[in-house]
């Protein structure tokens, strides 16, 4: 299993810090401003061990990539962990099927746990 | 009967021979007739006929006669015919005037009580006939009598059940009961119909029965087909109004019926009228209180109706208000949180990098990124809690305006200068038709509507040009900003000024969607007003005017 990461943000600041620590963590990081071009990644043949997305964004949020990655059979069992500021984010995650979810403000080091977790498996 | 049969047989003999022996021979042949008649007479059984002499003693007998009286002929001849009368008839002498009377006249003739042998009494027809001799001179008399004891008594039966049913017609006083000839012409009256109609027998009878008719049902013959209809259908049923003699009128049931004699020819009507005045008057109220109950009630229902309608209303407000309020939450819950988390990952990061104890520091380009970063994110902030605290305020209406001589056209240029590296940032650019005004104005506030205008612009129509117009007339300051991006839907336009509104194509776009709201609460404090003109695919218009003077300084608002 890779280490690598796409992290999908919409804003420039978090997506930058983010990707960032990653590297700095060990991770290999790719990162896109919406879903739309998550999956044009994807579809590119980018196969990363993990998908962090958050749900809140312009041109295609995090609900509408979902359900795209979930019909397509070749990434459609990348795992995703979902990260937003909204209060019911657990009720969320679990209506788009994601594995984990994390709250904004993200912490550094809860995040590399969850990570870490979900690309072990 | 059996036994009168036999007396009948001795007698007959008895008299033929009697008459046979003073009758000659030679004379038999010529008075054989007379002889025929006398057995005729003689043999009559359903009348008693018999001579008398001038006295009124008793010369014959017949069968009919023993029959109906009960004597046989040898007990009454030679008896007066006084023994058939009552003891009053004869105390009164009235065998005499019977014999006087058809001594003088001929004939009497009479009908009236007479006594049997046995004491019991007979209804008789009498006719007593002078008998003379052929010089005229008075012989005796003969007497016919015949008993109608039996039809008497019918006569009696009928008569009195007339009676009673005159007296039972006349005494009906709720039913007024008259009979019409065929031409309609009051006959009889009974006291119903004077109660009713208030005319006595002696007013009304002989008089024509249209006089009960309402004038214009008298006047158009209604009478006259009531009595048609009656007469031809065997009866006619109506309720209608009436006229009582003192002119006032009535509600009445009428039935007329025809009458006809055994052969079928019309006699004339019975009439039998009912006042129902009280009952109409009665159902009339009823049929008021219901068409009233009616109409209470689709009343009220409409009233319901109208209620449900609000209520409807009120609940979809209601809804829309919390679902722009939890949209809110969630909006505000990401905008503010954005800049949190991006500050907080990166004082996390560049603390991670900072080891004091080993004397290491973040690289001074890293250190210099992280806080120009951090700045940013807090001067977001800062915007956000800014626009926050203005709604808030508006709400609690304290907001205070410090009007003063402004000069817009220097306030638009000092706006467009300020924000200059967002247009650029957006690709737009911008035309300014700006000419001299100036009034009384907060020149803080007005800024404010003038930069959300402005960025309103840049978020949903960027890369367009945006054409900005200020001008002056009737003491009023219009100021216009158009862009030319994809215009707003019809049904958006009136929302736009709410309360945490934002636009429906506002994918794109980041924020509170208080701008607009705290515009048209800055441009009303100032007794101006803001709308917006679009046309989908042809740009968006806002149109601010203000009042270049104030009626009052420091105004409040809310």
């Amino acid at each position: 299993m890779s280490k690598a990461i796409l992290i999908v943000e919409d804003d420039h600041d978090i997506r930058e810090v983010i990707s960032e620590f990653l590297s700095d963590s060990g991770f290999e990081v790719k990162s896109a401003e919406n879903g739309l071009r998550a999956l044009e990644l994807l579809r590119a043949g980018y196969r990363p061990g993990l998908i962090l997305l958050d749900l809140m964004m312009p041109v295609m949020d995090g609900f509408s990539f979902r359900e795209e990655q979930i019909r397509d059979p070749e990434i459609a069992r990348i795992p995703v962990v979902v990260m937003s500021a909204d209060g019911n984010i657990s009720q969320k995650q679990s209506r788009i099927g994601a594995a984990d979810f994390l709250k904004k403000p993200l912490d550094i080091y809860n995040l590399i746990q969850t990570l870490n977790k979900h690309l072990e498996q | 009967m059996a036994k009168s049969k036999p007396k009948k047989a001795k007698s007959a003999p008895k008299y033929r021979r009697s008459r046979g022996g003073k009758a000659t021979r030679p004379r038999k042949r010529r008075r054989l007739p007379h002889a025929l008649l006398l057995d005729a007479v003689e043999s009559v059984r359903d009348y008693a006929i018999f001579i008398m002499d001038t006295s009124g003693n008793i010369l014959t007998w017949n069968s009919g006669a023993a029959r109906i009286k009960g004597y046989s002929e040898e007990e009454i001849v030679g008896k007066n015919f006084r023994l058939f009368y009552l003891p009053e008839d004869i105390a009164r002498n009235h065998p005499g005037f019977e014999l006087k009377q058809a001594a003088e006249v001929g004939r009497y003739e009479e009908e009236g009580w007479r006594k049997r042998k046995d004491g019991s009494i007979f209804w008789a027809s009498v006719v007593i006939t002078k008998l003379t001799d052929r010089k005229g001179a008075l012989v005796g008399f003969s007497k016919v009598t015949r008993d109608l004891t039996a039809r008497k008594v019918m006569e009696e039966q009928i008569r009195a059940s007339e009676e009673r049913f005159r007296l039972l017609v006349g005494g009906v006083k709720d039913y007024a009961i008259f009979m019409l000839d065929t031409e309609g012409r009051v006959v009889s009256w009974n006291e119903g119909a004077a109660k009713i109609k208030g005319y006595l027998a002696e007013e009304i009878i002989g008089k024509h029965f249209s006089v009960f008719y309402l004038p214009q049902d008298a006047a158009s013959g209604k009478w006259q087909s009531e009595l048609q209809d009656a007469e031809r259908l065997g009866r006619f049923e109506e309720e209608g109004w009436r006229v009582r003699k003192d002119g006032t009128q009535f509600w009445a049931s009428a039935i007329v019926t025809p009458i006809r004699d055994d052969s079928g020819r019309l006699l004339g009507f019975s009439k039998v009228t009912r006042d129902l005045s009280e009952r109409k008057r009665a159902e009339d109220r009823l049929q008021k209180s219901y068409a009233d109950l009616e109409r209470r009630v689709k009343e009220r229902t409409h009233e319901l109706s109208l209620a449900n309608d609000e209520l409807e209303t009120r609940s979809q407000e209601l809804r829309e208000a919390i679902r722009v309020r939890d949209e809110f939450l969630s909006i505000a819950s990401h905008e503010l949180k954005t800049p949190i988390t991006s500050l907080k990952m990166q004082l996390q990061m560049l603390q991670r990098k900072t080891h004091p104890e080993k004397g290491l520091l973040p690289p001074a380009d890293r250190l210099a990124t992280g806080l120009d970063t951090s700045l940013r994110q807090v001067e977001k902030l800062n915007k956000l809690v800014e626009d926050l605290l203005d709604v808030a305020r508006a709400q609690a209406r304290k907001v205070f305006f410090r009007m003063e001589k402004t000069d817009l056209r220097y306030l638009i240029e000092d706006v467009v200068e300020r924000l200059q590296p967002q247009i650029d940032a957006a690709g737009s650019r911008i035309e300014l038709d700006v000419g001299a005004v100036s009034g009384e104005f907060d020149p803080f506030r007005l800024d404010q509507v003038l930069v959300n205008l402005l960025t309103n612009a840049l978020k949903y129509a960027p890369g367009t040009k945006i054409q900005i117009h200020a001008s002056a007339a009737e003491n009023t300051a219009i100021l216009v900003v158009k862009d030319e991006g994809p215009g707003i839907p019809a049904d958006s336009l009136g929302r736009l000024f709410e309360r945490f509104e934002r636009g429906s194509n506002a994918e794109n776009v980041t924020g509170l969607g208080l701008g607009l709201f705290i515009t048209r609460q800055i441009v009303e404090g100032h007794s101006g007003t803001i709308r917006a003109e679009s046309e989908p695919g042809h740009g968006t218009s806002f149109i601010v005017r203000l009042p270049l003077r104030q009626p009052m300084v420091n105004e409040v608002f809310g």
